[in-house]
């Protein structure tokens, strides 16, 4: 299987590609699913098709607009195959969405890098409540029944350390700024 | 009418219900909403990301710090001084980097992610990627062996599914078989994450996997490499303080040491190559390639389950093939091609359970067209030490047990053969002299002694009981993978 300097290239450019754009595309499928399982999914199908279709893909053109446009369109399919009782977002809607995630794009590794440092100084509790539920997969359910709670009081916890992380990356962002 | 931030983490995370869905798709109307919904969902994934990598860096490091103050504690006397010695950079400066380097972590899991995803979409092979990313309820796995196997998780069966999540086991050794074909047999104690149908972690212990060409592009990570199967078998060893070791026994791999620069040192490592690396350390080592630890669940991967007297399973490794490796001592059993779906009936000597001491080659049974098969070769070196003439000729005894039924044994020369291109070793170098079990040969019938050859009802086990000095050599052992089916493709 020796595959030729081209293909490396080439193979190294599209990492390049993806791994810029990938926070964004990502962002773009959470949005639009719920749960973050079948929305990891679908980000892992949408990076095998625009690696297989990279071919297609116009230099000249930014490469995130042509990969949310493919990712309209699996998200598209994964509407199709779900039950119909879901939210199902509208073609308007989704494109819209992508000129959104297209305008937070600049500013998208600043954030994240932000998240990091909030993340650091988060409360150890806080911070374990959100290992539950993020790095572990525990459901909101399974963590009440563990610690003695509710559901909706685990909820409403999680929401504000969520509130709390996006108001502590906003001012860190804002201080950046300022400098 | 409008939508709070603990609706918006109701959507994210488990959906709305339809009444607050309208409501919902009506406030989005307004861009400045459909950026507060960008805004929370970049949160949602990156939290997601962030916390998963921290996590598996952290479990390592709490491995490694009880590992150290057990050590402080029982003094130098008891404790391994190669063992601590070799990791107290590591001790100094974990806690520090695991934080710091985060951010580069997350870009560099992708990135390695990327160009592990473009290399094995870009093989030849693959333009069809038949990728069972997981459909939430779909059946990832199942326990298809277990030997004295002790899950943390209370008694699990064979046969049981295992859906994804942390599998632990204590001892023992099992084999899980991955709805994609992939293989993985875990040697307790052992840390298993299965994060996908095709993506998982090994946290801790050993093991064996085989991945077929309809696998390409599994993924294992552990602490400190990230490994890509492209069509193979290897091992993989992660120590108590992540630090990881993978052997390559057939194809070849891609590995990436994860680091705290973006100097992942990604690399293809072929057959009969190791390399070692440690949480963070960003470089891979090259080590000698030893497969002790992995010879406990390799024959399992290979779909041996037991081999016991003088049976025996050979070394994961490329040396390891009929005719290029001898051994005096033993039956060795080598396992050859897998998945080889039968263009024509294949003619072989024997194919019904029962005792025989004559393989007769006249016997013209068949295996079936469409049959999709796996074959090993059976050998007993006949020019070993062991005297043909001697009156006291050792008896050779063995057993072996395979994971699926025995459908036909191959053990004239002229079979044997005939068969070796379809069925033999690539790399194997046959002979083309005399190699069957064939009681042609005047001292066999000289010496009367009484070759036995079993195979069990349920077609799993093949007994052999030889006088050592017989004229037994080779027998080719078919299995059946799975059953012919009309179009299946």
């Amino acid at each position: 299987m020796n595959r030729d300097q081209s293909e490396n290239d080439r193979r190294e450019v599209f990492a390049q590609h993806w791994v810029a754009a990938e926070p964004s595309v990502s962002a773009y499928v959470f949005a639009v699913i719920s749960g973050f399982h079948d929305a990891e999914d679908l980000v892992q199908q949408i990076a095998q098709e625009t690696a297989r279709r990279f071919d297609q893909y116009d230099p000249e053109r930014p490469f995130l607009g042509w990969a949310l446009w493919i990712t309209k369109s699996r998200v598209i399919d994964f509407y199709r195959q779900r039950s119909r009782d879901q939210l199902v977002f509208s073609d308007d809607l989704l494109k819209r969405l992508g000129d959104v995630i297209v305008s937070r794009e600049a500013s998208r590794n600043d954030r994240r890098e932000a998240l990091e440092h909030c993340l650091d100084h988060l409360p150890e509790r806080s911070r374990k409540l959100l290992d539950l539920r993020y790095a572990q997969d525990t459901s909101s359910h399974k963590i009440a029944e563990v610690i003695g709670s509710t559901t909706g009081s685990i909820r409403v916890t999680l929401t504000r350390i969520r509130d709390r992380l996006a108001d502590c990356v906003q001012q860190r962002m804002a201080v950046e700024e300022a400098r | 009418m409008t939508i709070n931030n603990q609706q918006l983490d109701q959507h994210l995370d488990s959906g709305m219900s339809p009444k607050d869905a309208a409501e919902f798709e009506q406030w989005l109307q307004d861009d400045e909403h459909l950026n507060q919904l960008a805004a929370r969902a970049e949160l949602h994934t990156d939290l997601r990301r962030s916390l998963q990598r921290r996590g598996i860096q952290q479990e390592a490091m709490d491995r490694f710090h009880g590992l150290t103050s057990l050590a402080s504690e029982q003094h130098a006397e008891s404790s391994s001084p190669q063992h601590t010695g070799a990791h107290e950079n590591t001790s100094i400066n974990s806690a520090a980097s695991a934080t710091a380097s985060s951010k580069q972590w997350l870009i560099l899991t992708i990135a390695i992610a990327a160009m592990l995803l473009f290399a094995f979409l870009s093989l030849p092979q693959s333009d069809t990627p038949k990728q069972q990313t997981s459909k939430s309820q779909e059946l990832i796995a199942r326990i298809a062996y277990q030997q004295n196997a002790d899950w943390s998780s209370g008694p699990r069966e064979v046969g049981d599914a295992i859906d994804g999540g942390m599998v632990q086991l204590q001892v023992g050794i099992a084999r899980l078989d991955f709805s994609n074909g992939a293989t993985v047999t875990l040697q307790g104690p052992a840390k298993f994450e299965i994060l996908s149908a095709d993506r998982t972690r090994l946290h801790q212990g050993v093991l064996t996997v085989h991945v077929p060409g309809t696998a390409i592009g599994f993924q294992i990570e552990t602490p400190a490499i990230d490994v890509v199967d492209l069509g193979t078998a290897f091992g993989l060893a992660v120590g108590f303080d992540g630090e990881t070791d993978v052997c390559v026994f057939e194809g070849e791999v891609e590995v990436s040491a994860i680091g705290k620069t973006s100097n992942s040192d990604g690399r293809l490592l072929h057959a009969g190559n190791a390399v070692r690396s440690k949480p963070m350390a960003g470089k891979l080592e090259t080590v000698l390639y030893e497969t002790n630890r992995f010879e406990d669940g390799w024959p399992v991967t290979s779909g041996v389950l037991q081999a016991t007297g003088l049976m025996k399973f050979v070394s994961p490794g490329p040396e390891f093939v009929p005719g290029r490796f001898e051994d005096n001592e033993h039956i060795v059993v080598f396992a050859e091609r897998q998945g080889i779906k039968l263009e024509s009936e294949l003619l072989v000597d024997l194919t019904s359970p029962g005792l025989y001491q004559r393989i007769h080659r006249h016997t013209n049974e068949k295996i079936a067209a469409g049959t999709t098969i796996r074959s090993y070769l059976l050998q007993l070196d006949p020019l070993g030490t062991r005297e043909r003439s001697s009156e006291n000729k050792p008896r050779v005894t063995g057993q072996i047990t395979f994971d699926k039924p025995v459908i036909g044994l191959i053990a004239s020369t002229a079979r044997l053969t005939n068969t070796d291109e379809l069925l033999g070793h690539p790399e194997g170098q046959y002979k083309t002299t005399r190699r069957g079990i064939e009681p042609t040969r005047k001292e066999d019938n000289l010496g009367r002694k009484h070759d036995a050859v079993i195979l069990s009802d349920d077609r799993r086990t093949l007994s052999l009981d030889l006088s050592a000095g017989s004229a037994v050599d080779q027998i080719r052992v078919i299995i059946q993978e799975a059953e012919q089916k009309q179009d299946k493709e």
